[in-house]
């Protein structure tokens, strides 16, 4: 093999490798490779050289601007100084070229006039024709097109205008044109038991095994049976390996891939080198940025994608462990969208800006309150003989609940930090074990006693589709700093009524104490309940500290 | 480290993971030889760890990790070449005996692709700027060509002759380091 077969073998795998060699070329490589085994390790060296270059090439990163000025002419004039005094190539199985173009010459031919007859048939061949285009039309071929998926669900939906409406149980097809979701969630059933969901704005193609996302999120659960799920962006593959994961696609073209369970081959810009086809893996999370043209380990977002959603209820999960009770009494939906400060009137039920000390009568009534989908309600309890107290609008009693003044002097909120003892003269943040709590990262439920709260497990378990309640958790207790340091007060906590934790005259002296209730999937109401213990009710302030209702996937 | 007994699943896993590494360069350049095109091989090379996973239980001699997954990507290939059938072209029967007897010019990968480093370093600043182009960037051949006003075919031979220099390059490095040792 001389160094001008060498080249031309180079030249030629080049072309191949970037999917521009014409078939004569091809056949051109295969004489050169068939030809003896010496070419074919050449060529075999070639395909190395290559992938080496392309691995490599994630090293060098600097932006380039290329120019006419800047190109090295010296060296383009070597080359074309070597093309012309290169020897002719000689292959010993020379297949003949031809022109992939060549100008046919067709025989003269003379006119004829046409008969009535043919005149007649070419208006019938023409009718036909039209008839053919028009119920192509009407009934369009797919070509190349299979049924590779179903619309299972959707929430709020709104496609791009150049799709119609689709209904649950729609079949999906591949080589369509893009999908556009502008608005809402769809959930969307593979064939294999694949199953996607995707959250607008998104943009996307259905493939037979797996999804072109041009923009968008979507979360993807693979079972055994769809292994190699494939989702590709405009720059990424990421080929599923038995998992659960997220990929987000932004319009620039980056990507970025959390994997929650299992392991996903991530296929990068630049080829098969280590950095840019790797294995993820569970619990991991990688952003590949179009940009810079590199991938960097970013922290997993595990509540980032919708990954179950439920059209019955309007209801998307994230996949969220816990629902923050005091996010709940902030307004908020238990996952951080409540405010901070806000609360309830315990005696009519109204929501509240801020925490206002006063003298509030209830004397037992209880309130059911419309402002929060996840609270039933609010009350002021007060037990006696003639009257017991109602402690859900599920007509659910208290029974042992003791005989109070039927007062209570404050708001319930989710934020005490602005709580003033002694009329201003001291003020203190409320501490159990030294921790403040009632802080976006250390909520609490404040309750003063006589107050109670009812949340509606139905209610949180109709937001939360795919998901159980397991249990209620959190730290009661007097904050350590309280100004009348032997203020008692008795806790409550009732599932349906039922007594499921008590303490009675719990005082600052006793500092948190750990609730643990578990959840069955019959309950229908959890209750707070804070009463006065034998002594004044001054200063009977309770924290419920981390206030969650704890979650598990089906 | 997970104890096999306790996590066998992650603990085949994780040995899968690390066979995969060690030989998914060889595995891949061998596909990428039968089926020139980057696009295809991926595709192929894609499965062809699909299906060594879905395998692997079924996997005892793992000192054979890269020959198993040749047969595999090799097997994966002809099946690719039996479903599409005329519509693509590929090699001859001949060709393709010849290329799989080569499968050891990526046993030096690694070595190769330390080496290039420095080689790349020796080359003229304007042809590192077009493999930074090309592979960084992403700009096609055709591209680059229309960016400085040359024709396609002989930028086609310019990036092919760079190639040819660097594999020139790694080669005399790495017989002058075993010369050494």
């Amino acid at each position: 093999m001389n160094e001008t077969e060498r080249d031309r073998i180079a030249e030629l795998t080049l072309k191949s490798l970037e999917g521009q060699i014409s078939e004569e070329e091809f056949k051109e490589l295969d004489t050169y490779i068939s030809a003896s085994n010496e070419n074919a390790r050449y060529f075999t060296k070639c395909i190395a050289t290559s992938m080496e270059i392309m691995e490599h090439h994630e090293t060098i990163r600097d932006k380039v601007c290329l120019s006419n000025e800047s190109f090295d002419q010296e060296l383009w004039d070597k080359l074309e100084a070597h093309e012309k005094t290169a020897p002719t190539i000689e292959i010993s199985k020379e297949v003949p070229r031809r022109e992939l173009i060549q100008k046919v010459v067709y025989p003269y031919r003379e006119k004829q006039k046409m008969t009535k007859f043919q005149l007649f048939t070419l208006i019938a061949s023409v009718a036909a024709v039209l008839c053919v285009i028009a119920f192509l039309k009407m009934f369009p071929e797919k070509p190349n097109s299979v049924e590779a998926a179903s619309l299972v669900d959707q929430i709020d939906v709104q496609w791009g205008h150049t799709h119609g409406d689709f209904e649950i149980g729609d079949r999906l097809w591949t080589n369509e044109p893009p999908l556009i979701l502008e608005k809402g969630f769809v959930s969307i059933l593979y064939d294999n038991g694949v199953q996607v969901l995707i959250e607008s704005p998104a943009k996307f193609e259905i493939e037979r095994a797996g999804l072109f996302l041009e923009y968008g999120r979507l979360f993807s659960r693979v079972p055994k049976t769809g292994l190699g799920f494939r989702v590709e962006t405009a720059t990424c593959q990421f080929v599923d390996l038995g998992t659960e994961f997220g990929v987000q696609a932004d319009v620039d073209g980056s990507s970025e891939l959390h994997v929650i369970k299992g392991g996903v081959q991530l296929f990068a810009p630049g080829g098969k080198s280590d950095k840019t086809s790797q294995i993820i893996r569970e619990n991991n999370a990688v952003r590949f940025d179009a940009g810079s043209g590199q991938v960097k380990t970013v922290g997993l977002q595990k509540t980032a994608f919708v990954r179950k959603m439920d059209s019955k209820t309007d209801a998307v999960w994230r996949g969220q462990i816990s629902v923050d009770l005091a996010d709940v009494v902030g307004g908020g939906n238990g996952f951080g969208t409540g405010r901070m400060g806000y609360g309830f009137h315990p005696a009519t039920g109204s929501q509240v800006e801020r925490n206002v000390s006063g003298t509030y009568k209830c004397q037992g009534e209880y309130v059911p309150v419309t402002s929060s989908d996840f609270i039933d309600g609010i009350f002021v309890p007060d037990g006696n003989k003639e009257q017991r107290q109602v402690i859900s609008t599920g007509g659910h009693l208290f029974v042992e609940c003791p005989d109070t003044s039927g007062t209570c002097p404050s708001y319930i909120v989710n934020h005490v930090n602005d709580i003033i003892y002694n009329e201003g003269r001291r003020t203190c943040k409320p501490r159990l074990y030294d921790i403040v709590y009632g802080t976006r990262e250390r909520p609490c439920i404040y309750l003063h006693s006589n107050a109670g709260i009812t949340f509606d497990l139905n209610a949180i378990r109709k937001s939360l589709p795919g998901v159980r309640v397991k249990c209620f958790k959190s730290i009661c207790g007097i904050p350590q700093d309280n100004p009348r340091p032997n203020a008692r007060s008795n806790v409550y906590v009732l599932i349906d009524g039922q007594l499921r934790f008590y303490r009675e005259g719990l005082t600052a002296n006793d500092g948190g104490v750990q609730i643990q209730i578990p959840i069955n999937e019959s309950d229908q109401f959890l209750t707070l309940l804070v009463t006065e213990n034998d002594d004044l009710i001054g200063f009977d302030l309770i924290l419920f500290a981390k206030p969650v209702l704890e979650l598990e996937e089906i | 480290m997970n104890n096999p007994d306790k996590h066998p699943e992650k603990y085949q896993y994780e040995q899968f993971l690390r066979l995969l590494r060690l030989n998914e360069k060889k595995i891949y350049g061998h596909i990428l030889s039968l089926i020139p095109n980057r696009d295809i091989a991926e595709d192929i090379m894609q499965d062809t760890i699909v299906v060594m996973w879905r395998k692997f239980a079924d996997y005892k001699e793992q000192s054979k990790f890269s020959a198993w997954g040749i047969t595999i990507g090799h097997f994966l290939v002809m099946d690719y070449f039996r479903k599409e059938g005329r519509s693509i072209i590929h090699f001859s029967s001949e060709s393709l005996k010849n290329i799989s007897g080569n499968t050891d010019v990526f046993d030096t990968y690694e070595e190769e692709l330390e080496a290039l480093s420095s080689c790349l370093k020796t080359l003229p600043e304007n042809s590192r700027q077009i493999l930074k182009l090309r592979y960084q960037q992403g700009v096609t051949i055709k591209d680059i060509a229309g960016q400085i006003g040359k024709p396609i075919h002989s930028m086609y031979k310019l990036v092919a002759k760079i190639h040819g220099i660097l594999q020139q390059c790694i080669k005399r490095n790495l017989s002058g380091l075993r010369g050494e040792l």
